[in-house]
């Protein structure tokens, strides 16, 4: 029991298909499914891939905020050592300039037996000191010249200004007479002020000239060890 | 709401439907009758037919004459089913075709059917070479010829042309039912006696081994004499092509004809029945086809085009 083969389909279109230049045989439909479906793959593959690049750019995200807290972490520290490190600074430096300050005060001529022994080489004979006020730029001056002569206190207090101004811790100008009048005795009064440039300090051979000997020492040995100019 | 509203306004709607146009493609088959037009298409799973009935007079001798009324009649039908993306394809009622079975032509590989002028003279058949179409299938071993007038194509052409459909093949119900006749069950490897109905006479197609070897029309005046009109010839070719083994019968009639016709099969003489309640089916859509339901040649034309030959 065999079925006769089944006859092929009929279609009288060919021969007018064939007259028109058209392909004989239609071509094959294709269903919704069929048209849509590379069109779907199309747009399931964007969203997969934008999907995949979303997640990989959440998992970068999460990792660079990983990364920093990590460095927030490591800020807050750097700034934690960065403050500790500017209060060591500033108390290095408070430490340095009160080293210096004391440095500066151990080798100071203004309150030694140099500064005096330069004050009297400097002093002429007939010029007595009342009374000496130390500043720490300034030095004041008040005393008497006796005026044997008719204008010789006056000389003598000029060449008392004179000395001073050679000191080479006195900058040009830098000794004013501020009063000076006649008194009673043959006397003359006077008041002056002796600006000293603190930037210039004695060295340790002008120091033993002035018979300074310790203080000449004392500088020396600063030196050696940095803290003094 | 929003959206009843959106899709009750005519621009929306045109554009779905340009839409659906566009993605949708679907097999339509137009079943050709004198009388009526039958349309089937497949619906997911399942197979849906829809009928209208022609105007009088619309097709005579095979030939379309009113196109505009058929084509207006096509289109509404379509439209009513919902079916957009429709790709036609036609089968041609069974008056004004002509086939013919060749011997000795091996037309395979080749489309065109190019005859001598002397070789369409043996064809015997009323077409005129240069004002005809043809084309050809294979029955069994044998390329059948179809062919019809040039005109007569062109005339069913227009018809769909003005329902601006896009046609995609012509068959013949004649052509089409054979296939669907030897694709269907309880058919032996045996001859079988074909008989159906041709507007207002019957034919009988004798085929062996699924090749037609005659094709006879005859007048239904009356049952008896119509029998015995069928039995001769059936014993006339028996005589004639030799043998006498297993004979099927299939009338593709008319119940009530095909019931009084039911004496002719004789288990005697090694005859059986192919019942035409065993014949494919498709749904019918609307319930007044339901009732009038689908001839038994129009149910063998509809699932001999089922397949799509160009799928």
């Amino acid at each position: 029991m065999t079925h006769p083969s089944a006859p092929l389909g009929l279609d009288l279109l060919r021969s007018r298909r064939a007259e028109l230049g058209q392909p004989v045989n239609p071509p094959p439909l294709r269903s919704a499914l069929q048209l849509s479906l590379p069109a779907a793959a199309v747009g399931v593959s964007v969203v997969v891939l934008v999907a995949v690049l979303s997640g990989v750019a959440w998992r970068r995200t999460a990792a660079l905020e990983q990364q920093l807290d990590r460095w927030q972490t490591m800020e807050l520290q750097t700034n934690q050592w960065r403050q500790r490190l500017q209060r060591t600074r500033d108390r290095a430096e408070t430490l340095e300039a009160a080293t210096t300050e004391i440095a500066d005060r151990l080798v100071s001529t203004r309150s030694s037996s140099a500064f005096l022994e330069q004050l009297r080489r400097s002093i002429p004979e007939a010029v007595r000191l009342q009374s000496v006020a130390v500043q720490p730029a300034q030095v004041r001056l008040q005393g008497v010249a006796q005026d044997r002569g008719a204008t010789e206190g006056w000389q003598q207090i000029n060449a008392l200004l004179l000395n001073l101004e050679a000191w080479p811790a006195v900058p040009d100008d830098g000794a004013k007479l501020q009063l000076a009048k006649t008194e009673r005795d043959q006397l003359v009064g006077f008041r002056l002020d002796l600006r000293l440039d603190p930037d210039v300090q004695p060295t340790p051979e002008q120091l033993l000239d002035l018979g300074a000997v310790g203080l000449a020492r004392r500088l020396r040995l600063l030196r050696q060890l940095g803290l003094s100019r | 709401m929003i959206a009843t509203s959106l899709a009750e306004i005519p621009q929306v709607q045109m554009l779905w439907f340009g839409l659906r146009r566009l993605i949708a493609s679907r097999r339509v088959i137009a079943l050709m009758t004198p009388t009526r037009l039958v349309c089937c298409w497949q619906q997911g799973s399942s197979w849906h037919w829809r009928s209208g009935q022609w105007s009088p007079g619309c097709v005579r001798d095979g030939v379309p004459l009113q196109p505009e009324l058929m084509a207006e009649l096509l289109g509404d039908l379509l439209l009513d089913c919902d079916l957009v993306g429709v790709q036609l394809e036609l089968v041609l009622p069974v008056e004004g075709v002509h086939w013919r079975v060749l011997e000795g032509w091996d037309p395979r590989g080749c489309h065109d059917v190019d005859l001598s002028a002397a070789e369409w003279r043996q064809l015997g058949w009323p077409l005129e070479a240069a004002n005809s179409d043809v084309a050809w299938s294979a029955c069994g071993d044998q390329p059948v010829l179809v062919g019809l007038p040039r005109s007569a194509l062109q005339a069913w052409i227009n018809v769909v042309e003005l329902a601006d459909l896009p046609l995609r093949r012509i068959d013949w119900t004649v052509s089409s039912a054979l296939r669907g006749l030897v694709h269907g069950p309880g058919l032996g490897s045996g001859d079988l006696a074909w008989v159906f109905a041709d507007a207002s006479r019957v034919r009988l197609v004798l085929l062996r081994a699924g090749v037609p070897e005659l094709d006879c029309c005859m007048e239904c005046n009356e049952t008896p004499a119509l029998a015995m009109e069928l039995r001769r010839h059936v014993a006339a070719w028996q005589t004639h092509a030799g043998g006498s083994g297993d004979l099927a019968w299939c009338f593709a009639l008319p119940q009530p004809l095909a019931e009084q016709l039911q004496p002719l099969v004789d288990p005697d003489r090694r005859e059986s029945d192919v019942s035409a309640a065993a014949f494919w089916c498709p749904s019918a859509l609307s319930p007044e086809d339901d009732i009038e339901g689908l001839l038994p040649l129009e149910r063998l034309a509809l699932q001999g085009m089922r397949e799509d030959i160009y799928a």
